[in-house]
């Protein structure tokens, strides 16, 4: 074999084992949520789509310029007897951002969150007689971090 | 820079607890230059006691920004014992406790 054959091959079996490598063993390292958040997620879907509207103060920017951190603030203080907060996030691959559960609190929360893309973000304030919701939408210029 | 700060101020029966965590918040859907996908590495879930009794529990995701902050409200006055906590999905713990301002 001269040296040009083997320069080739080798090059040849070095970049498929890069292939299988980042093919194979990426997606198990990279797996991007728990599948306990997945049920949240899900369980929250479903509930946004029972929910009434509700009077409580929802507070984003409606333009972002960078998507990688938004500012919410959600405070449901004036309805009685909140169990959970939950901020989704339409676009994004990852819907839900965040869901708090209120034992001991005053129900308002204020965070920070990322946008992929321009979005309807929606506001779940879980009671006992049910879910209020709240929707908006933020125009996203810079998109951050692939939501 | 200290990896979590906290801060707890009571003013008319509540205490403003403002947390601020120093953290990547790696999604896992993110490419690096070469294509491949970065490896998720974000905080999973969040707790907030007050005098040892939980008053917020929280499970969020990777679309919570980079170096997450966060502000609650508990009823509670000068002195209360406020302590949080919060684990990543690799399992790391960061856990700060104070009293209340």
């Amino acid at each position: 074999m001269n040296r040009r054959l083997f320069l080739q091959k080798s090059i040849a079996i070095t970049s498929i084992a890069t292939a299988v490598g980042a093919g194979l063993l990426m997606p198990i390292k990279a797996f991007a949520n728990t599948s306990e958040f997945k049920k949240i997620s899900d369980k929250t879907k479903e509930r946004i789509s029972n929910a009434k509207e509700g009077d409580f103060t929802f507070k984003t920017p409606t333009i972002a310029e960078n998507g990688a951190m938004v500012p919410i603030t959600i405070d449901a203080s004036n309805i009685p007897a909140v169990k959970s907060i939950a901020i989704y996030v339409r676009n994004n691959k990852t819907p839900l951002s965040a869901h708090f559960e209120i034992l001991e609190a005053s129900a308002s929360i204020t965070s920070r969150i990322k946008m992929a893309e321009t979005s309807i973000i929606t506001a779940v304030v879980g009671t006992e007689s049910g879910d209020f919701i709240q929707n908006k939408k933020i125009i996203v210029t810079i998109g951050g971090c692939g939501g | 820079m200290k990896k979590i700060k906290l801060k707890a101020k009571s003013r008319s029966g509540l205490i403003i607890v403002r947390v601020l965590i120093k953290h990547p918040m790696e999604s896992g859907n993110r490419k690096n230059k070469s294509g491949q996908l970065i490896p998720a590495n974000h905080i999973t879930n969040l707790s907030l006691k007050k005098n040892n009794r939980l008053a917020i529990k929280a499970s969020i995701g990777g679309t919570i920004s980079e170096n997450p902050f966060f502000q609650f409200k508990v009823p509670g006055v000068k002195g209360d014992e406020i302590s949080f906590e919060s684990i990543d999905n690799l399992g790391k713990t960061l856990q700060i406790t104070k009293i209340s301002k």
